[in-house]
């Protein structure tokens, strides 16, 4: 009896002691934040009276956060030199820099990274040498970034000098950042590029050539245009950006030279359409003879249009005179966006003939289309219809087009047929054949261990079905014992590579201050996707706090997902839109745009209307248009927190391998209150199941997510907030959608694009990372009643079920490394077969200690590995998760310790057997997706 | 015209609400006359004219001249209406009263000789004018003549013992935003209930301005006072008769500590009031829920007074001792919820905003500001990190026409704040 006593002593011990730490947390930083409040008032006491007086003891007691604090003073004031020089002298007096510029030198990049990050206050005359010497050393870019940043602000010439050479061995992506930091150059840069223009070597070439973007001067003019025909493709590059940007007319004149190279052709078209007023169409025609500047011809054309829309009508007449089919082509598709204006401007619509045909030779059929269906003066109706009714006989794409996408009203009165093709395109996700796989599979796994208990029994039992029976639930429950302690365990350790994620994060988050991450070059540039679909009522708030986002470059782009609503009108109303015609960057097929807008109001704001096609569709379209370095996938009613962006980015920047994906952390939204968009206060639901959920989410997002992360084999990030890099988006084809390449659709199009993200990357041997931001919050509705969430969860799981058929290959497979050997495994064993136990081991767990099956010192065992450990994991996740931050008061916590303790009789064997069932439900047919219904936010009375 | 009793018991109506019910039961003890519930008399002497002498009698035992003098006015018109000769206390001290009390009774007096209709309702619209409707309690008007009547007698007397505490309401202008006007008025009228039910009897209450009182507060000096005050503070505090939790702040000034030339009847009142809004002003800056009991924290001439919208608590310090040492007066808000209400209460020359703040941001916040017709002359400086071509394309469209990027150069923000103060003083003018 000894033994299962011990067992539930010891983890009623340790859930106590799991208490224990979330209050000693509280307290901890109760006293941190004393200490730094005392340190806050030295500081600035030193700052405005000069009195140095308390600040040197601090100093000495507690070095980092001084200098932490220091750090963020000089990020909010900009001192003069007398006022910081006591403030420095005590650091100085202290012997810290001493001890950083020896941590330069230290094996570890994590502590190299540490001190070039610190000792951006201390940077001098005395640290300058040290600083240089790191930089021209480091091996990795993100250090060599903040040592950067840390001489630069020095404005000596050595610190140019040491920045040209670790330019000389660089990435390009170091390169670009570097490029922005020296936007904001000091003044010292001018004499010091003057005294190295002759030098020859790449690096100090790509210094002056970078700098010289924000130092107009007439020989750095002549050291540009001396560089536009470089060798080096690098400098050749730089100096061309430098030129577009502040000196096109040296480039313009390239623009007819043969002999120039494709790079410097491109840029020189760009900038002689962008210095000419009025536009030479003739000379502009040459271009689109040659295919490698055509396009760019194009598109420089049809900005110089949206530009001077008064120049439209010249094009347009211009266009009549040429004979060349295909200089004709490229004025049209220059045109196209325009066409609606042309059309209704003059009293003559027939010119506008040529343009609404070449489009649809080019293919531009969803301009078009949009057009017809769009309610016009019926004689210009009539007139575009008598212009494409040639075409729908003759083009069969322009047919298959107008069968999808047109009114039924002109359908008919083009006679075509309506398309066999559902909008919605939800494909059948799994055959007939992946079906039978899985229910092989399950069939295997359910029958295995009741056939070997069989085998081994039968001898001594044949004919005593009571024995058999007993002995039966009495294996079956041992082997869930092993089957909860084995998950619990996997829980154990991936919330302890949790906490350690969790203490790096948390590290390197307090080294990245603001004034740091809004330095140019150092963020990636992000766009936001919002997809919205029958949101009216609430897309303007939460576009409203989308566009208050701390962080330096984003744009936000709205997609209305063909919304039967108006949408896109409080949209264009509130924000003060104008159709633009911009560049896709993207090929990824999507359903047809209808436009594409800018507003006015805010010009981070893009919202592109399309016809419906699906979450992964729309968000494939915002794919295509954003040119920005990630994309940030939200779900338009989520509300993220201001800075959640910054936190997500600084795992970007704090490592050198390729982030590929990051995800966010979500929470519930419920029972917090909201105004304008933005959520004012965090509390708990007040809704049982809601605070169920709340547990949950904490759990799963610490304790699955996190260690997970830290393994580098995360493989779900939640739709709701997830950053992904937009080109390995793209080489991958985008969301999986009906209508890419995959031919399908799925319902969990989150996960399935993380998991083919991997399998890219592995199979081509690339490197990568997946981390996830455990405080880039972002608060979203959770289900408030059993049947809502049943849905929802019904399709998470069904989701799941989908990607593990598809990439079955995957499943144990070395070469896709962590994930392959253990993420997905880990899916398949406890998430797919595991309900399956479940289902069956709580009911037999309590039904053998009734019926006296199981003895009470086996039932003990099982308690405490079940339910108690379950428990533990509950307490140590709340424990790390208010580890940074406070989220909940402590009567909220006493709450959410008690449903801890409530959701293991119930709620979690309930989760257990929707999984089941949906399993099941799928074998037996599919289901469409189901949208869940929302409750809305709360809304505070004012 | 009715009876003597109901005249007595009008007078203790109208003088419920300046004393505390035990000490008004204590006062009319010594009358000798039994009151009932309602403060009507119910037995007293066989004669109403001996009950009514009487009751004054008591009360200028219990409370000293004032308070006859106070109800003088209304009893002695009521009387003559009636026919019924003058009670005896107001004949014999006719001189002295009015010698001690000219303002109050000189007027009861006078009006006393003439027209008795006019008189009559002259005198209820004097107790109109100096109560106030929200409270009952006599208003600052009184507090004026009051403090005009009985100081300078004092003062003549020998040293002056007396002290004044002006208690405020700090929250109004949270409550009215949140639960609309009525609410302001049900916790003033609440708090009125609690000071009552905590009347010393030394002290008398008034009810200033705005969201303040006063107490004044006889032969006390200033620790007793502060005491006192600490006790309401408690007392509010445990009270659950508000909407919400409300914290009390006390200013108090000690005659005393005055100039005795200043004690003069002309000049008590501005003199007392002076030191009372320096106080109250330092009030503001220590927070809900203080006390300032003296001025040794002087407010310095302040240039200005402005208003710091910033999250982040260290940036918010600093920023607030770079403008104190630039010698304007700071208030700080730590969101953007906060804002305009802030901004209606302090009415600031300046408003300095970071772009990035919670519950609304630095755009938001002036849009807001633009919708109200008071506040949208304010000018608007927005400081932040995250200033870019966007941002600044924003802030011209919404009319800030200065934004300065984080981190800021103390100088040119202290500058800026000046100019756009002076540029504001000469459009005035």
């Amino acid at each position: 009896m000894a033994i299962p006593i011990l067992i539930l002593l010891f983890f009623i011990a340790a859930n106590i002691a799991a208490l224990a730490a979330l209050l000693y947390n509280k307290r901890r930083s109760r006293t941190d934040y004393r200490r730094s409040l005392a340190i806050r008032r030295a500081l600035s006491d030193a700052v405005f009276l000069g009195k140095t007086v308390d600040l040197g003891p601090l100093i000495k007691r507690h070095p980092r956060i001084s200098l932490r604090l220091w750090r963020d003073l000089g990020g909010a004031l900009a001192l003069s030199p007398e006022e910081a020089e006591p403030v420095r002298e005590a650091f100085f007096q202290a012997g810290l820099q001493k001890r950083l510029l020896g941590a330069l030198r230290s094996p570890f990049p994590g502590s190299r990274y540490t001190a070039a990050r610190s000792l951006k206050p201390l940077v001098s005359q005395d640290t300058l040498p040290n600083l240089c010497a790191a930089l021209v050393g480091e091996k990795y870019e993100y250090i060599k970034l903040a040592l950067t940043l840390d001489v630069l602000s020095s404005g000596q010439d050595e610190a140019f000098d040491a920045v040209a050479a670790a330019l000389s061995s660089s990435s390009i992506s170091f390169f670009r950042s570097v490029q922005g930091m020296l936007s904001l150059a000091p003044a010292a840069f001018v004499p010091w590029a003057e005294r190295r223009s002759g030098m020859e070597d790449p690096g100090t070439k790509l210094v002056i050539l970078s700098g010289a973007r924000s130092y107009p001067e007439p020989w750095l003019k002549d050291y540009v245009a001396a560089h536009l025909a470089h060798d080096d493709p690098r400098v050749q590059s730089c100096a061309i950006a430098t030129a577009e940007e502040l000196y096109p007319e040296i480039l313009a004149d390239l623009a007819f030279a043969p002999d120039a190279d494709i790079v410097s052709r491109r840029a020189s078209v760009r900038s002689f359409v962008k210095i000419s007023f009025p536009l030479n169409l003739h000379s502009l025609a040459v271009f689109f003879e040659d295919p490698l500047v055509k396009d760019v011809a194009v598109a420089s054309l049809a900005e110089y249009i949206s530009r001077y829309p008064e120049e439209a009508e010249r094009v347009l007449e211009f266009l009549h005179c040429l004979d060349d089919p295909v200089e004709r082509s490229a004025f049209s598709q220059a045109l196209a966006g325009r066409l609606p204006f042309l059309l209704i401007s003059s009293a003559d619509p027939e010119r506008c003939r040529p343009v609404a045909e070449d489009c649809i030779e080019l293919g531009l059929n969803a301009g078009l289309i949009a057009l017809l269906n769009t309610r016009w003066d019926p004689s210009i109706q009539k007139l575009l219809l008598d212009w494409v009714r040639p075409f729908t006989v003759s083009n069969p794409h322009f047919r298959s087009d107008c069968a999808r996408f047109l009114n039924e009203e002109l359908r008919t009165e083009l006679e075509i047929a309506p398309s066999e093709v559902p909008k919605s395109s939800r494909k059948i996700p799994l055959t007939k054949l992946d079906r039978a796989a899985l229910t092989g599979l399950l069939a295997a796994v359910l029958i295995l261990p009741a056939a070997l208990i069989s085998a081994e029994l039968s001898t001594a039992t044949i004919g005593k079905i009571g024995i058999l029976v007993r002995e039966y639930v009495k294996l079956f429950t041992f082997g869930f014992g092993f089957y909860a302690a084995a998950l619990n365990c996997l829980y154990l350790v991936l919330i302890l590579l949790a906490g350690r994620n969790l203490r790096g994060q948390g590290r390197y988050w307090s080294l990245l201050d603001k004034e740091y991450l809004f330095a140019p070059g150092v963020l990636p540039s992000i766009s936001i996707l919002a997809p919205a679909y029958n949101e009216e009522k609430t897309v303007v708030q939460s576009v409203h706090s989308l566009l208050t986002l701390e962080y330096p470059d984003y744009q936000v782009i709205v997609i209305n997902d063909g919304s039967k609503d108006d949408t896109i009108g409080v949209l264009v109303r509130e924000f003060d839109l104008e159709r633009i015609d911009p560049p896709l960057h993207g090929t990824i097929p999507t359903a047809p745009i209808r436009g594409v807008y800018r507003s006015r109001y805010n010009r981070r704001l893009l919202v592109i209307d399309k016809e419906n096609g699906g979450k992964a569709d729309a968000l494939n379209t915002g794919i295509n248009l954003s040119d920005r370095e990630y994309i940030c996938s939200i779900d338009s009613d989520s509300l993220i927190e201001p800075d959640a962006l910054l936190r997500m980015a600084a795992q970007v920047i704090t490592t050198d391998a390729e982030i590929i994906a990051v995800g966010g952390n979500i929470l519930p939204v419920n029972g917090c209150t909201v105004e304008r968009g933005m959520l004012q206060q965090i509390s708990l639901s007040g809704n049982r199941i809601a605070r169920f959920q709340t547990i949950e989410y904490l759990r799963s997002f610490i304790a699955g997510r996190l260690g997970w992360a830290q393994l580098n084999g995360l493989l779900i990030i939640s739709g709701a907030f997830g950053l992904f890099r937009r080109s390995r988006v793209m080489e991958i084809g985008g969301y999986m959608t009906g209508r890419g390449e995959f031919q399908r659709d799925t319902v969990g199009e989150d996960m399935e694009l993380v998991v083919r993200l991997v399998r890219r990357m592995r199979d081509t041997g690339r490197k990568y990372g997946i981390r996830y931001a455990a405080t880039a919050n972002c608060w979203t509705e959770v289900p408030e009643d059993i049947r809502s969430l049943y849905k929802q969860r019904d399709r998470w799981h069904r989701g799941l079920v989908e990607i593990i058929t598809w990439h079955r290959r995957m499943i144990g497979n070395p070469r896709y490394g962590i994930a392959g050997l253990i993420s997905l495994p880990y899916f398949v064993i406890f998430e797919l077969i595991g309900p399956f136990y479940e289902f069956a081991g709580y009911p037999l767990m309590v039904l053998g200690f009734v019926t006296g099956a199981l003895h009470p010192q086996v039932f003990i065992i099982m308690f405490s590995a079940v339910l108690l450990f379950g428990l533990l994991i509950s307490m140590i996740s709340l424990v790390l998760s208010e580890r940074d931050i406070v989220y909940f008061k402590p009567r909220e916590l006493r709450i959410l310790i008690m449903h801890s303790v409530m959701e293991n009789f119930g709620f979690r064997q309930l989760m257990g057997w929707v999984r089941v069932f949906a399993f099941v439900g799928m074998l037996v047919k599919n289901k469409g997706w189901q949208k869940l219904e929302r409750k809305g936010f709360t809304v505070r009375a004012a | 015209m009715s009876s003597i009793p109901e005249l007595i018991g009008r007078q203790n109506g109208r003088l419920k609400g300046v004393f505390a019910p035990e000490e008004l039961s204590a006062a009319l003890a010594e009358t000798g006359i039994a009151f009932g519930e309602d403060l009507l008399p119910v037995s007293g002497f066989t004669d109403p004219r001996a009950t009514l002498d009487a009751y004054l009698d008591g009360l200028m035992r219990a409370k000293g001249p004032l308070w006859p003098a106070l109800i003088q006015g209304e009893v002695v018109t009521a009387l003559a209406a009636a026919g019924m000769p003058i009670p005896a206390l107001y004949r014999d001290t006719d001189e002295e009263l009015s010698r001690a009390l000219d303002g109050q009774v000189a007027l009861g007096l006078r009006l006393r000789r003439e027209n008795l209709e006019l008189q009559q309702s002259m005198i209820e619209a004097l107790d109109e004018q100096i109560k106030d409707p929200v409270t009952g309690f006599y208003n600052e008007e009184f507090f004026k003549e009051y403090l005009e009547a009985g100081v300078p007698q004092r003062s003549a007397a020998g040293k002056v013992e007396d002290t004044v505490l002006f208690i405020r309401l700090d929250d109004i202008q949270r409550l009215n935003q949140r639960f609309g006007a009525e609410a302001g008025d049900g916790a003033l009228k609440g708090l009125g209930h609690i000071l009552l039910n905590n009347k010393r009897e030394n002290g008398v209450f008034f009810r200033m301005g705005g969201p303040l009182f006063s107490c004044y507060m006889s032969g006390c000096g200033k620790d007793a006072a502060y005491e006192y005050a600490k006790h309401l503070q408690q007392r509010v505090a445990e009270s659950n008769e508000f909407i919400q939790n409300i914290n009390i702040s006390a200013a108090i000034v000690d005659l005393a500590e005055m100039d005795p030339a200043h004690l003069a009847r002309d000049l008590v009142y501005a003199g007392v009031m002076k030191v009372a809004k320096e106080r109250i002003a330092i009030l503001n800056k220590l927070g809900p829920g203080s006390i300032c009991r003296d001025s040794e924290i002087s407010l310095r001439r302040s240039s200005g007074t402005v208003l710091l919208i910033e999250e982040n608590a260290f940036e918010a310090e600093l920023m607030r001792r770079l403008l104190e040492r630039g010698g304007f007066e700071a208030h700080g808000v730590a969101n953007g919820g906060q804002a305009v209400p802030a901004a209606d209460l302090h009415r600031p020359d300046v408003i300095v905003s970071e772009m990035y703040v919670s519950q609304m941001d630095g755009f938001q916040i002036r849009q807001r500001l633009l919708e109200s017709q008071d506040l949208k002359h304010i000018p608007f400086v927005l400081v932040s990190r995250g200033k870019d071509p966007v941002a600044v394309d924003k802030a011209f469209a919404l009319g800030i026409r200065h934004f300065f990027k984080k981190p800021v150069m103390p100088a040119e923000l202290l500058g800026t704040i000046a100019a756009l103060i002076k540029d504001a003083a000469s459009e005035r003018r």
